[in-house]
């Protein structure tokens, strides 16, 4: 398969033939089946209340194969196979095979008594069993055996009291939503509580909320005709390069951001990302994943490739397949799924609006945004594309940053008392109203060659949208490849989006500045800004009027 | 925003408009009735809606933090003490081992109220309040009695103590551990932090260290902030916080007027009216209330007129004050400053700088003024008086530079210029040194001169080896700089050799790594070693005006290396071990001239370059 992959790889280009696309569909599926085989062996782990240790573990095996063979004896169907390799687990003779059925129902219920006797004792017997796995790691590594001990039973213990410290906090989680509401005439709402009614609602609700901006001027001509909804014509190169003459009637604010989208020559220095991703790389992302995150259900999930991070060769195929999408443009069959999760962001409020929806896509098309996102993200911040202000996903940038610069504003203000306005934004639905033109533009001008646009931006305009309920995942959906106007919505991320809108308020002179009186130190930024989360400032350099102030913010939140 | 598709929820925007009047002797917020206006947005259709306006005392929660503009903080009070209610009755309602109980505080609620920590300034009453409940759950589970000795609960391990922190101290810890690192990083909170610092000195009129202003006294004259918590915190626990803030002066024998009338201990409130007069004046030192002669007070000062002043943009605002204002004014002032009538007890001597744009001369012989504008002379002829104080003309002349001036102090009155006294420039002096070791001395801040205690100089004071890092090429490396630290019983030292391959020259010097016992380790010499030798590389580059070169830096230990030597927009946690060494490291690389270069060695420093270290 390997060598299958390679060749296709070899021969990609942007954009991929149709046959290339047969092929990378048919070793697609090849992999999903392997892995599907490969997952049916694989050991389930389903840990209850019991902690495990090897005493209990002996005697739950006694009990099965007592169990089996009383069945045998009672003339029920047992198959000789699974019962011979039971009694192979266990500590029985096979001798026990011969053994009345009266005498098989005492030895039964004395195995029963004797689970019970150490049952109570289990975190004492797990501790001690945590010996032998010390001896087993002391002989593999180079610590000590009484180190590695105390570094498990400190483990386990810690483990044992988050676990208690969670339960009493109720922080068990309780799993999705089972009750909706939605307005039933004016100030009623009606609770729908059946998984049918349920999806339809949210089917509804959703695809209403990704298709709000259709009005915006990017999805309306002229400007939708001059950059598509991808943003791959020759006019969105024209803005990045900053000759792009926008159409007559353009209105004030499209202008600006255009002017704002061309490529920093900080960027223009570092040139591209790249769609090749290196194995190392690869590897070393999904060693470190957490296996319990969720993806679109498929026969890839967190957990699959995790444990083929670990082999050199399916590590290999799985970083090469997405290579090829990225590198090609081309977005799967299997990637144009995907899952809207209906998360309560306050305890007891179930109104479908004020619900978070979060977008579960296929696992090696999550890692593909994932990878794009940081490399985009490293590439803004050498070449210095990112807006000062924006402190949401960046190294060194902390939430609680900007709730000091805050604080230290007002503590200015009332220091020097000077008038300043702060106009505290909430952006609606955030993630799911920016335009994909938009997007793709704020991501070419970070280094994001079109392959990377194309590849991603096709998933997100042609996948089907299912919904996730306490009742399980819908058969239904919105969304696919016949559209008109593309559902908008990226998912996640908004540093590389915002930056513009940053730049503009910068360039038009609003914001706050202050002059330190002895050092002349200077502070200028025109707010503060994390994720979406964007307080806006207005502080003159000299002593002005509230009317003054007042019409700055005015023109910010206008911008 | 529309033009990304997106558009703002008008129903969750809110805005704040604080404004400030000053109104029988006080200042106070104005009022959404005394500053009406409204703000208005479109949403996602293009409606146009009123965007919600909060009063500056109602504070709002953004970013996880409630923050009010005028710096009250009861709705995060409020917050903090319901989240450590809901925490203690939740762990109340189970039962888990004394030793679980503190991690259960440690683990959950304690990251819970930490984070908004540093962006506030609760009291020590705000804290206990907070923390009430989480004791009265803690104390009994933990196995103490509720009321055990607080002293002994805040105390930590190390001293017998439970080891439990206060928020009050983790709140002014944080506070410092941020100052220090955004102002390491010059980051826009460190520019905050800064001006926030420096307006506070200005408001209490004496710009000394915080630690050397008694808060007790001066408090008063400061408005509440970030920054005066912490004045206060290391007033409290006579911590130490070193800032490089200085106010430059103008004149010789220059005071500043706070530090000469809080001498006469007056009253608090005799000293909060006296400042205001003096905010009022837009003055610091004496010399911005003095005459040109600078023997005077001048009358503007006396009467209690403000004059044309060039920090408008940074100086506090401060309404008129109060006619009985003005009496304590002059009377302090009589007290403090002046002789008789409004003769000064120490007149000032000479001006200090004439580097100014705008600045009025005058030539002592003649007495004709003049201006000069950037580069440009210009000449203000007499308006000849009988009387009075010499009149100018305000229409100017370009005219030559005039040979000798004095610096004027001038009055604009109508279409007239009026000379309110001048006095000579004090002539710069271009410093010249002796040798390099006393370049090194003078030119370096004292706190650094640890590293200049043994230190062997050649005999042409290291000018071989400047014109070697000159003309170092980065590919031979014929200049090579070597430092080894060392390490024994709680004291650490370094040695460092620089040497040029082709002339064999050699400077090379000991320190004793700075800091107590308890700083210092093998690593930290080796950075202090490291430390030292980029100074005196930087030095003799000053010294011989190198302005550009490379050179090689060795040294045996790689971790130092590593850490000393990464990008300079990496940036370390405070809780990186010698975080202050690394920082000054990363400065001295930042301003250095040229370009250097590192490796890492085998072997002692001593068997390397035959020098003899201080172990």
């Amino acid at each position: 398969m390997l060598q299958r992959v390679i060749a296709l790889e070899q021969e990609a280009i942007f954009p991929l033939s149709a046959y290339q696309a047969s092929k990378y569909e048919a070793l697609d599926s090849l992999r999903c089946k392997c892995v599907e085989e490969a997952e049916k062996k694989c050991r389930k782990l389903r840990a209850g209340q019991v902690a495990f240790s090897p005493q209990l573990q002996q005697v739950r095996r006694n009990i099965a194969a007592w169990r089996l063979l009383s069945r045998k004896k009672k003339g029920l169907k047992v198959c000789s196979r699974f019962l011979d390799r039971t009694l192979a687990k266990s500590t029985l003779p096979s001798s026990v095979k011969s053994l009345d059925g009266f005498s098989i129902s005492e030895k039964f219920v004395e195995e029963y008594k004797e689970y019970y006797s150490i049952k109570w004792q289990h975190i004492e017997l797990c501790l001690t069993s945590l010996d032998n796995l010390a001896s087993a790691l002391a002989g593999k590594g180079n610590f000590a055996k009484a180190t590695i001990l105390k570094v498990l039973r400190h483990r386990e213990q810690q483990r044992h009291s988050a676990r208690k410290i969670r339960y009493l906090r109720g922080k068990i989680n309780t799993g999705s939503t089972t009750m909706v509401s939605i307005p039933d005439g004016p100030d009623k709402w009606k609770d729908l509580t059946d998984k049918k009614s349920m999806e339809t609602a949210i089917l509804h609700n959703n695809s209403e909320k990704f298709s709000q901006s259709f009005h915006t001027p990017f999805y309306q001509p002229p400007i939708s005709e001059e950059f598509g909804f991808q943003s791959l014509t020759p006019a969105s190169q024209a803005v990045l390069d900053r000759f792009y003459e926008p159409p007559p009637n353009t209105p004030e604010n499209v202008t600006n951001l255009l002017q704002e989208l061309n490529k920093p020559p900080g960027i223009k220095e570092l040139g591209s990302i790249e769609p090749c991703i290196p194995i190392a790389t690869y590897r070393a992302f999904w060693s470190k994943a957490n296996e319990r995150v969720s993806c679109y259900p498929s026969s890839l999930s967190f957990a699959t490739m995790k444990a083929g991070s670990f082999h050199e060769y399916i590590s290999e195929v799985d970083c090469r397949m997405t290579r090829i999408l990225l590198m090609s443009g081309y977005a799967p069959k299997r990637w144009r799924k995907c899952l809207d999760v209906m998360i309560i962001k306050k305890a007891g409020i179930t109104h479908l609006s004020s619900l978070h929806t979060i977008v579960l896509f296929p696992v090696d098309c999550n890692f593909a945004f994932k990878y794009v996102g940081h490399a985009m993200m490293l590439n803004a911040e050498k070449g210095q594309a990112l807006a000062p202000e924006q402190y949401g996903s960046r190294k060194y940038h902390k939430s609680i940053d900007l709730a000091i610069n805050k604080s230290l504003t007002f503590d200015l203000l009332r220091q020097l008392k000077r008038p300043g306005g702060l106009c505290s934004n909430d952006a609606k639905s955030c993630y799911d109203l920016i335009g994909h033109p938009q997007a793709s533009l704020a991501m070419q001008r970070c280094g994001v060659p079109k392959s990377i646009i194309k590849c991603l931006f096709s998933q997100l305009q042609n996948a089907t949208h299912q919904v996730r309920t306490g009742y399980g995942d819908s058969s239904t959906f919105y969304g696919g490849s016949r559209w008109i106007k593309p559902y908008h919505g990226i998912g996640q991320g908004m540093a590389v989006v915002s930056s513009p809108l940053l730049n503009i308020l910068r360039r038009k002179g609003l914001g706050c500045q202050f002059i330190a009186p002895f050092s002349t130190t200077e502070a200028k930024f025109s707010g503060y800004s994390f994720v979406d989360d964007t307080d806006l400032v207005i502080v003159k350099i000299y002593d002005v009027s509230y009317e003054t102030i007042l019409a700055a913010l005015q023109e910010s939140v206008d911008t | 925003l529309n033009a990304t598709s997106g558009a703002i929820a008008p129903e969750k925007t809110f805005w704040f408009l604080i404004d400030f009047a000053w109104s029988a002797g006080q200042w106070r917020y104005k009022s959404l009735a005394e500053c009406p206006g409204e703000l208005r947005a479109n949403d996602i259709n293009g409606n146009r809606s009123t965007l919600k306006r909060y009063e500056v005392w109602e504070a709002q929660e953004t970013l996880g933090v409630f923050l009010a503009p005028d710096g009250n903080h009861e709705a995060q009070v409020k917050k903090m003490v319901q989240a450590a209610n809901k925490w203690a009755d939740a762990m109340r309602s189970g039962s888990i081992s004394h030793s679980d109980v503190k991690l259960s505080l440690i683990s959950t609620i304690w990251r819970t109220l930490l984070y908004p920590l540093p962006a506030l300034n609760l009291t020590r009453e705000d804290c206990d309040q907070i923390m009430a409940p989480i004791l009265l759950y803690c104390l009994p589970a933990m196995g103490y009695c509720r009321n055990f000795p607080r002293d002994v609960v805040f105390a930590p391990l190390m001293h017998m103590g439970l080891g439990i922190e206060h928020l009050y101290t983790v709140q002014e810890i944080l506070r410092l551990k941020d100052i220090i690192f955004h102002n390491s990083y010059s980051t826009d909170t460190g520019s905050l932090y800064r001006i926030s610092l420096e307006v506070l000195l200005f408001e209490v009129g004496i710009s000394s260290n915080l630690s050397n202003l008694p808060f007790s006294t001066l408090s008063c004259l400061a408005t509440d902030s970030l920054i005066k918590s912490t004045w206060q915190f290391i007033s409290n626990y006579d911590l130490h916080l070193e800032h490089d803030i200085s106010i430059p002066p103008s004149r010789q024998h220059y005071q500043p007027i706070m530090k000469m009338i809080f001498e006469t201990s007056p009253p608090i409130s005799n000293l909060i009216l006296v400042n205001r007069c003096r905010l009022f004046l837009r003055a610091y030192y004496i010399s911005d209330i003095a005459d040109g002669f600078g023997t005077q007070l001048s009358k503007n000062a006396w009467m209690g007129y403000k004059t044309d002043s060039d920090r408008d943009f940074s100086w506090p605002n401060q309404g008129a004050p109060t006619r009985s204002g003005w009496d304590l004014w002059r009377k302090y002032l009589k007290l403090a400053i002046l002789s008789r009538g409004r003769r000064l007890k120490s007149p000032l001597g000479p001006w200090i700088n004439d580097t100014n744009s705008g600045t009025w001369f005058i030539e002592p012989s003649s007495e004709h003024l003049h201006r000069k504008l950037g580069s440009v002379w210009y000449f203000h002829p007499r308006i000849p008086r009988r009387s009075g104080r010499p009149t100018y003309s305000t229409t100017g002349s370009v005219c030559e530079p005039p040979a000798i001036v004095h610096r004027a102090q001038v009055l604009l009155r109508g279409n007239n210029i009026i000379c309110n006294g001048h006095c000579s420039i004090q002539p710069t002096i271009l410093p010249n040194w002796a040798s390099f070791l006393e370049f090194l001395f003078s030119s370096t801040d004292s706190s650094a001169h640890w590293c200049f205690t043994s230190i062997s100089i050649p005999p042409d004071d290291g000018f071989q080896l400047a014109q070697s890092i000159r003309n170092n090429s980065a590919t031979v490396n014929a200049l090579r700089a070597v430092t080894d630290g060392s390490f024994k019983d709680n004291f650490g030292t370094a040695a460092w050799i620089l040497e040029c391959a082709n002339t064999s020259q050699q400077m090379s010097g000991s320190v004793v790594a700075p800091g107590s016992a308890h700083d210092h380790s093998s690593y930290h010499s080796e950075l202090s070693g490291v430390y030292a030798v980029l100074l005196v590389t930087n030095r003799l580059c000053l010294y011989f005006n190198i302005p550009e070169g490379s050179i090689l830096l060795g040294c045996d230990s790689k971790s130092a290396l590593v850490t000393a030597f990464t990008a300079t927009s990496f940036r370390y946690s405070i809780k990186t071990p010698c975080f202050d060494l690394l920082g000054a490291i990363r400065q001295l690389r930042i301003s250095s001239p040229i370009q250097w270069k590192n490796y890492t060695y085998q072997g002692t420093l001593r068997s390397t370059c035959c020098l003899t270290g201080p172990i």
